[in-house]
């Protein structure tokens, strides 16, 4: 997982900070993900989204849907041949 | 051979012209025409546009009429000038002496002229609400020929719309709005009207707000008024005799969904219609809209679910505290 983001109703993003590899806010060793939501934000209904590292990688379940982050979720990354599952956890505090 | 081709073919040529020539003598010698010009949704108190053309083949035209099968409001009727673009501007010309509408026909009396078009305009009843509307248009030269067509029915729109509302995040500003009224008040027109139970939401501009410690941006906003304190600018409270609604929002932006309509723009073919609001799902909404700008909107449906809304900000100013809003509201059931 190179990258994550999350948009809400209007399309836009809802973080302070996008995750990416680069600014370890995404670690590869530990599988997770951590970010923070801008005030207001209904963690309750957004959008995942991120970018994978090959064309041919799988994330599981689909990302793109509206989806309750109240709680950290679990996505799998699975590879390009199907033989390596890395489950992701992403962990989403809102502002207050 | 060949003479005998040409012959054939000379002959040939003589019969088309002669059957084109009984074709035209037993046509209508005035011909007819419309265009609607109107591409966004048909509502309630606005303008159906059309331009209708004839044209005289033997002598100038006489009248033109238009009967509407649901009759139109005030306003309804033929313009007395035909339009015309020349570099760019929109110049007219003087074709009728009058213009009169009885019910749902309006009549145009046409100077002399053999071909023209005028614009006609059907300001939209409350009677036509969710109803299809039909036109039939005809014209008459002094020939004594008659030409008339008839407009498919048009569906009007069950919304309504009110544009250019200012609401004004002062104490004393009109920022509690009733989206069944319509309408912006302030706090002692709600006092004294005992309107809190209309109130669906609150206009409030803060450039920042201190829910606890931190300040995080705010910006304009519209609150439910039973949306959580955080919400609100700080040490802004409402009164607690006051009925709290909790009206359901799901914001957006300007490049996610626009209404030309309510914008006021010249693109009017990207809008929100009847069917945008009956489909709104509020799924896991919240009751507040917080960091609006120009261009932002936001799908309201009431706390007692009678309408659901789109609320479409035109302009905000910081320095007055002011926002100017646009709506579509649409009753439910």
């Amino acid at each position: 997982m190179s990258s994550f983001n999350l948009l809400g109703s209007d399309n836009q993003t809802v973080l302070v900070t996008q995750p990416t590899f680069a600014n370890g806010l995404i670690d590869t060793i530990k599988c997770t993900v951590t970010a923070v939501a801008k005030f207001g934000t209904n963690i309750t209904k957004v959008k995942p989204y991120t970018s994978l590292g090959a064309n041919d990688m799988l994330v599981e379940p689909f990302m793109g849907v509206w989806t309750d982050f109240t709680q950290p979720q679990t996505y799998t990354l699975v590879s390009g041949n199907r033989t390596i599952r890395k489950p992701y956890t992403i962990t989403i505090t809102v502002q207050r | 051979m060949k003479k005998s081709f040409t012959i054939l073919s000379g002959l040939l040529i003589s019969a088309v012209f002669a059957a084109s020539c009984k074709k035209d003598e037993t046509a209508n010698p005035l011909k007819n025409e419309f265009i609607i010009r109107t591409t966004s949704p048909m509502i309630v108190g606005q303008r159906i546009d059309f331009a209708y053309g004839a044209g005289s083949l033997n002598g100038g035209l006489s009248s033109m009429q238009v009967v509407a099968s649901i009759p139109g409001d005030a306003g309804t009727g033929f313009e007395t000038v035909t339009h015309r673009t020349v570099n760019a501007v929109d110049l007219t010309t003087t074709v009728a002496t009058s213009s009169v509408t009885d019910g749902g026909a309006s009549t145009a009396m046409l100077i002399d002229t053999n071909a023209t078009t005028l614009r006609y305009a059907y300001v939209i009843p409350e009677a036509a609400r969710g109803k299809q509307v039909s036109f039939s248009f005809s014209a008459k030269n002094k020939a004594g020929n008659q030409a008339s067509t008839q407009t498919p029915a048009y569906t009007i729109s069950k919304m309504d719309m009110a544009r250019n509302i200012t609401v004004v995040g002062t104490a004393a500003g009109a920022r509690y709005f009733s989206i069944a009224d319509m309408k912006a008040y302030t706090q002692a027109e709600v006092d004294a009207g005992n309107l809190s139970a209309k109130i669906d939401f609150v206009y409030a501009y803060a450039a920042t707000v201190t829910p606890s410690t931190t300040a995080y941006t705010y910006g304009h906003s519209l609150v439910s008024p039973a949306a959580s304190p955080a919400y609100f600018p700080n040490g802004f409270t409402l009164p607690s005799a006051w009925t709290k609604n909790s009206t359901l929002m799901e914001k957006k932006t300007g490049t996610a969904v626009y209404d030309g309509q309510l914008k006021g723009d010249a693109n009017i073919s990207i809008y929100v219609a009847d069917l945008d609001l009956q489909r709104q799902t509020f799924d896991g909404s919240v009751n507040y809209a917080i960091t609006l700008a120009n261009d932002g909107s936001v799908f309201m449906k009431t706390a007692d679910g009678k309408y659901t809304a789109f609320i479409y900000v035109n302009s905000v100013t910081n320095a007055g505290s002011t926002a100017v809003i646009s709506l579509k509201r649409y009753q439910n059931q």
